[in-house]
């Protein structure tokens, strides 16, 4: 995966879009805003030609079929005006053009060709002032009952004046839209910022952790931050437990091994040789047993909070087999009983670490049967327990003996001799990183019985 | 018993071989990975102490080396890799047998030879031929139950015919098993030594139960008991 090719920023693709969608938007609001105008504003010019026509009507009178009469003063006085941009003409179809405005007197216009008297014909035509909206109209003219002829009341205008107003309603349009699209952006990027707020915080407070001014992150994140916050927090907790557990071990087994030195010191500088002899190898089997100890104890990595649940099965099964070649002189039976997709929530290394020290303490005082059980029992659904039970056919451990075995640490006095360390790893493991539990009893096959719950 | 040594801490691998020695095993030694590839494929080894931290070439990768060559003498891992999932990985790699260091010399002999035994079919710490009985952990030897005095050279010879019990073995493999020195490796001392365990094992004789194969070698005659 390439990953130097930089993702978009967050607040880039935010803005990109808001501007796409903004101008998107009001560009098809004005383009179709401006065409409802435009269609309006000619269908309101083609109702004042109808009406022009109407009145032209209402004042024509014919004497007979090739004379016309009009009065000298038309209610639309722009008629009279040359030049004004209101045109009007009647002609016949028998004896042709009959009269035509004072306005059109030095123009040459073309009326459009009427069909059906009744049918209003409407027309374009360009002209030397810009285009025409032109209208004619057939109607038949009644001269005298029976006495018929059509007459073409043709009208026309100048489109300048409609032109005009198309134009105003166009910039008006153009000012406020734009000024919307202008102020739509600005709060967008205002309520960008304002949303994005959480993100910048999560970086600062990162930052600040790095520069050791902070511990972990604060709480009041968004919700959809919440898994990215919370799980930061864990593991930033389990980093400092881990770290914390290092320099505990080292400071222990630092100190614990002053002891032994100190007497292997006196020991070396002692007469007898005997005596010699016998400290140097306790104290050599107490310093063995300390740092191995203490190896476990920092070895172990405890539960992290993204890690996968491991399979038992399969780390149980290489133990077991582990398990056989070391102790292949017994002749052991070891059974293993546990249920298919049983999870541990924790280290794989950890679980080894469980199941080889459970298992070799088991095989070391059995007589002929080791048992292996473990299933998980339901917690929450997030965090199965796994149940696990390790038993022998052996002689068993007294009940007073049973907290001697899993002392911490080593001190010879109180730790039955011959006695490993592996229990009191198991139990740290256990009980201080797991939370969990580890219970030594007397099992069904005779021997030892030990549940642990993690 | 024949044991390579791979172990590159000289000290430790000195004090090992001292110990081995005096117990009457034939050692070869070093402290190196290559050479130890090619010493376990071409010298013939009963069993190998096998150190993991070495210089060169980690010890897991000798040993795939090993089994990959067909190599099946049984290999005892020694190391400071203490984890349990190192452990599982040393055995899954081929070995038979496991220890951690620091470990108490008496406990590596006794694997040794256990894995010595084990690999030879022997499930028991005891190998009985007949009315031949060798108890392995005190180094006893009964016949019906009457104990004889064998020197050392004379019970680890014994010790080879019984684990190859019923099998031919050639004087030079002999050899190779129980001296160290080339120079000992004449037929002529093996000869006499056979010799005289024969007079010890049979006085009267009328067993026979070590057999001359004329230009093969020897072979116990009293097969071991089927188990």
């Amino acid at each position: 995966m390439n990953s130097s090719a930089t993702a978009w920023s967050l607040r880039g693709r935010l803005l990109t879009a808001s501007i796409i969608v903004v101008a998107f938007f009001i560009i098809l609001t004005g383009i179709a805003l401006d065409r409802a105008f435009g269609r309006s504003v000619i269908a309101l010019n083609q109702e004042r030609l109808q009406a022009r026509i109407y009145m032209l009507i209402g004042a024509a009178e014919m004497d007979n079929i090739s004379t016309l009469k009009m009065p000298t003063t038309l209610p639309e006085s722009e008629l009279s005006n040359p030049g004004s941009g209101a045109y009007a003409a009647i002609s016949s179809i028998d004896a042709g053009l009959l009269w035509q405005s004072e306005s059109s007197l030095a123009m040459n216009i073309t009326y459009p060709d009427a069909g059906t008297p009744g049918v209003p014909v409407a027309g374009d035509w360009p002209n030397a002032t810009g285009q025409l909206l032109t209208l004619s109209y057939p109607v038949i003219w009644e001269l005298a009952p029976g006495v018929e002829t059509t007459l073409i009341f043709s009208v026309a205008q100048d489109r300048v004046g409609m032109n005009a107003e198309v134009t105003a309603f166009r910039n008006t349009l153009l000012a406020w839209l734009g000024g919307a699209g202008l102020l739509l952006l600005l709060l967008q990027v205002t309520v960008l910022i304002w949303s994005m707020a959480p993100v910048r915080r999560v970086a600062d407070e990162v930052r600040q952790i790095q520069a050791g001014e902070k511990e972990h992150l604060s709480d009041g994140y968004p919700q959809e931050l919440r898994p990215l916050t919370d799980n930061l927090n864990e593991f930033i907790n389990s980093r400092q437990v881990r770290l914390r557990r290092y320099r505990e071990s080292l400071a222990d087994l630092a100190h614990s091994l002053k002891t032994p030195l100190a007497i292997l010191r006196t020991g070396a500088a002692s007469e007898s040789a005997h005596a010699q002899k016998q400290d140097i190898q306790a104290q050599i089997e107490i310093m063995d047993k300390t740092i191995e100890y203490q190896l476990q104890r920092a070895a172990t990595s405890g539960r992290s909070p993204l890690g996968a649940a491991i399979d038992v099965n399969e780390t149980a099964m290489r133990v077991l087999l582990s398990l056989q070649k070391l102790y292949q002189e017994k002749q052991l039976e070891l059974d293993m009983n546990i249920a298919p997709g049983t999870k541990f929530m924790g280290d794989p290394g950890d679980l080894a670490e469980m199941l080889g020290n459970l298992g070799d303490n088991a095989c070391k005082w059995a007589e002929s049967r080791v048992r292996i059980q473990a299933s998980n029992k339901h917690g929450s659904p997030a965090h199965k327990t796994l149940a696990l039970v390790v038993e022998d056919d052996g002689p068993g451990i007294p009940r007073d003996l049973r907290n001697d075995v899993l002392k911490r640490g080593v001190r010879t006095d109180s730790r039955t001799p011959g006695q490993g360390i592996g229990l009191a790893v198991v139990r740290e493991m256990v009980e201080d990183v797991y939370k969990g539990s580890l219970e030594i009893d007397r099992g069904e096959l005779g021997g030892t019985r030990i549940q642990i719950m993690v | 018993m024949r044991v390579l040594v791979i172990e590159d801490e000289q000290l430790l691998r000195e004090q090992l071989i001292d110990a081995l020695r005096s117990s009457g095993c034939v050692v070869d030694a070093t402290g190196e990975g290559t050479e130890a590839i090619y010493m376990g494929n071409e010298f013939p080894v009963d069993v190998a102490i096998l150190d993991l931290g070495l210089p060169d070439i980690d010890g897991l990768d000798v040993l795939g080396k090993w089994r990959a060559a067909g190599r099946t003498f049984p290999v005892l891992i020694l190391t400071a890799r203490s984890r349990w999932n190192q452990k599982v990985e040393g055995l899954e790699a081929g070995a038979d047998d496991y220890l951690v260091k620091p470990f108490h010399m008496e406990e590596v002999m006794a694997r040794l030879r256990a894995l010595v035994r084990r690999s030879s079919g022997w499930a028991n710490t005891v190998l009985v031929a007949g009315d031949i009985q060798v108890d392995t952990s005190s180094q006893r030897v009964t016949i019906n139950d009457r104990e004889i005095t064998l020197t050392a050279y004379e019970y680890r010879l014994l010790e080879q015919l019984i684990l190859h019990a019923g099998d031919v073995i050639s004087k030079s493999a002999l050899a190779e098993h129980l001296y160290d020195e080339e120079t000992d490796r004449d037929s002529n001392v093996l000869e006499v030594l056979v010799g005289r365990l024969r007079r010890k094992l049979d006085p009267t004789r009328s067993l026979d139960p070590i057999e001359t194969l004329r230009g093969r070698g020897y072979r116990l005659r009293l097969e071991r008991p089927s188990s």
